[in-house]
């Protein structure tokens, strides 16, 4: 016997994220973003 | 003139034998003992496990690193500590046993001023009957592993080819295990390489773990800022399994693994089992195999060593209930607790106590995440204890202590799920502090501004762009100590 969970209740995401989540331009911008927080987030944590 | 000996070559030790050496005068010696001949960027290992990429690619030979920077290498076992000598020889020593192919066997003495431990994890397949690469199932754990798993997942992809139906079985060995993360990761490039080859519709493929919700992670889940809006890791992770058809046993402790087939006990008491064509389960982690000794040839173990075999360093070891932990009781300086001239750095120190809730089956089986240790605290670890070993070798007792108390630093888990530099994609996620801090941040314990998530190609540029940043500076090339840990 298996218990498996689905999450049917789970959000999932919409088309027009779908399609940011890939879109180069989009991603270009948030690859800066992401870079910019853990350098942030690095600098917070070295003593 | 001094002698430091480290323990270890992996994130922690390399990092701290690089920044030691450079450091301290060449007059110091700087020793490091490791078993393997070989660095290992471990984050991708993921992706050896689903052939986008070989062995080669994500490691590299220590002996020429160590040669260039002046850092004496021995190939061997660390099998005995002698923090105060031996009768024959009374300057604190270590025991090994040489794996170097040149001294094969070999038993030698090494002797030190400072000693850092940083010798990883032993990965304990024992823990489970079955479990592991000479049991029924596969790992990612060393680059190794993740070849023959990689080997193994090919073959199913050709029968799923062939039309067959196939159960893929990705998660956690034991109910005390961690490093979730990296089984999410593994679970979604699998997925996605079975999308890649046309054979998504055939596979079923089930994420089993010891954690109570997924998102979890090992460190009681956590809320981060997404899209304006504060979500939880929970949230933000099924959403992820919800979409890719990925489903889950939860709060599971896998018991036993036979051929094809794994039994598992649910917190709730529920027994059950689950059949698969592959299966790549991770094992819990204990400290390596290393005895302690007094002058006398007394076995000291137990007071250097927790019983989970990990190094007591300068954290709170009292038992206390959950309601009671604190971000406090997790070590700063990495000291051992006996001798104030070793360390512990990275995954070999002893962690106080979890950070997820441990649970107890009403069968007394314990399911309880072991707090996971990543690459980013055990190289600022590394390095803070290589400060701190420079600071008393040029002042003396009077030198600073640094310290890098894991409930004052974040970490940054890039997740892959799924390789490509336009179709690949990544759940990248920060968490501050990484030892939840009630006192100092509310209910959540972390600031919610550093604690993050973020799906999207983004990301994997940023897994690619790491993996390629992290092997430069393991590699010592130029001006390589600018790149933070």
């Amino acid at each position: 016997m298996t218990n498996l969970s689905t999450f049917p209740d789970a959000p999932v995401p919409s088309a027009s994220e779908l399609r940011a989540r890939t879109n180069v331009l989009v991603q270009l911008w948030r690859f800066v973003v992401l870079n910019v927080k853990l350098i942030t987030m690095v600098t917070k944590g070295h003593h | 003139m001094s002698r430091t000996v480290i323990m270890g070559a992996g994130v922690a030790g390399h990092t701290a034998a690089l920044h030691l050496r450079r450091m301290i005068g060449r007059e110091h010696d700087v020793v490091v003992i490791a078993p393997n001949s070989t660095w290992n960027w471990i984050p991708s290992n993921i992706w050896v496990g689903v052939g986008q990429m070989d062995t080669a690619q994500v490691t590299f030979p220590l002996a020429p690193v160590y040669r260039r920077k002046g850092v004496e290498f021995h190939q061997a076992l660390a099998t005995e500590l002698h923090p105060e000598g031996s009768a024959d020889l009374p300057r604190p020593h270590v025991t090994v046993r040489y794996t170097d192919p040149a001294r094969q066997g070999e038993v030698g003495r090494i002797e030190y001023d400072y000693l850092i431990n940083a010798t990883g994890p032993k990965l304990n397949f024992a823990a489970t009957p079955g479990l592991g690469p000479e049991g029924n199932s596969w790992s990612v754990c060393t680059a190794g592993h993740a070849e023959e798993a990689n080997r193994a997942l090919q073959e199913v992809i050709g029968r799923l080819k062939r039309g067959e139906r196939q159960t893929l079985l990705i998660g956690m060995g034991n109910g005390t295990c961690t490093c979730q993360g990296a089984a999410f990761e593994y679970t979604f490039n699998v997925e996605h390489e079975l999308r890649r080859e046309g054979v998504r519709d055939n596979a079923d493929v089930i994420y089993i773990t010891n954690e109570s919700s997924l998102g979890d992670f090992g460190m009681d889940g956590m809320n981060f800022g997404h899209k304006g809006q504060v979500v939880s890791s929970q949230a933000f992770t099924e959403s992820i399994f919800r979409e890719r058809g990925v489903k889950a046993i939860m709060s599971a402790a896998v018991e036993r693994v036979d051929e094809g087939k794994v039994a598992y006990e649910q917190v709730d008491g529920t027994q059950g089992e689950q059949a698969f064509d592959f299966a790549m389960l991770l094992p819990p982690f204990r400290g390596v195999d290393l005895a302690a000794f007094d002058r006398d040839g007394n076995d000291i173990t137990a007071e250097v060593f927790a019983p989970n075999g990990f190094m007591k360093v300068d954290a709170d070891y009292t038992p206390k209930p959950y309601e009671e932990w604190k971000a406090s009781d997790w070590p700063k300086t990495y000291q051992s607790v006996k001798y104030d001239n070793v360390w512990a750095a990275g995954i070999a120190f002893a962690p106080p106590h979890a950070m997820s809730q441990p649970r107890t089956s009403p069968n007394g089986t314990v399911i309880a995440p072991a707090p996971p240790r990543t690459g980013m605290p055990s190289g600022v670890i590394g390095r803070a204890v290589a400060q701190t070993i420079a600071e008393r070798i040029k002042h003396g007792a009077q030198g600073k202590v640094h310290t890098a108390s894991m409930a004052e630093m974040g970490a940054a888990c890039i997740a892959a799920a799924g390789k490509g530099w336009r179709k690949g994609t990544a759940a990248a996620m920060t968490v501050f502090p990484i030892i939840p801090d009630k006192d100092k941040y509310g209910a959540s314990g972390r600031d919610t501004k550093e604690t993050y998530g973020e799906i999207g190609l983004s990301a994997h540029w940023m897994k690619v762009l790491l993996h390629y940043l992290f092997l430069y500076k393991a590699k010592a090339r130029p001006f390589w100590y600018l790149i933070p840990e």
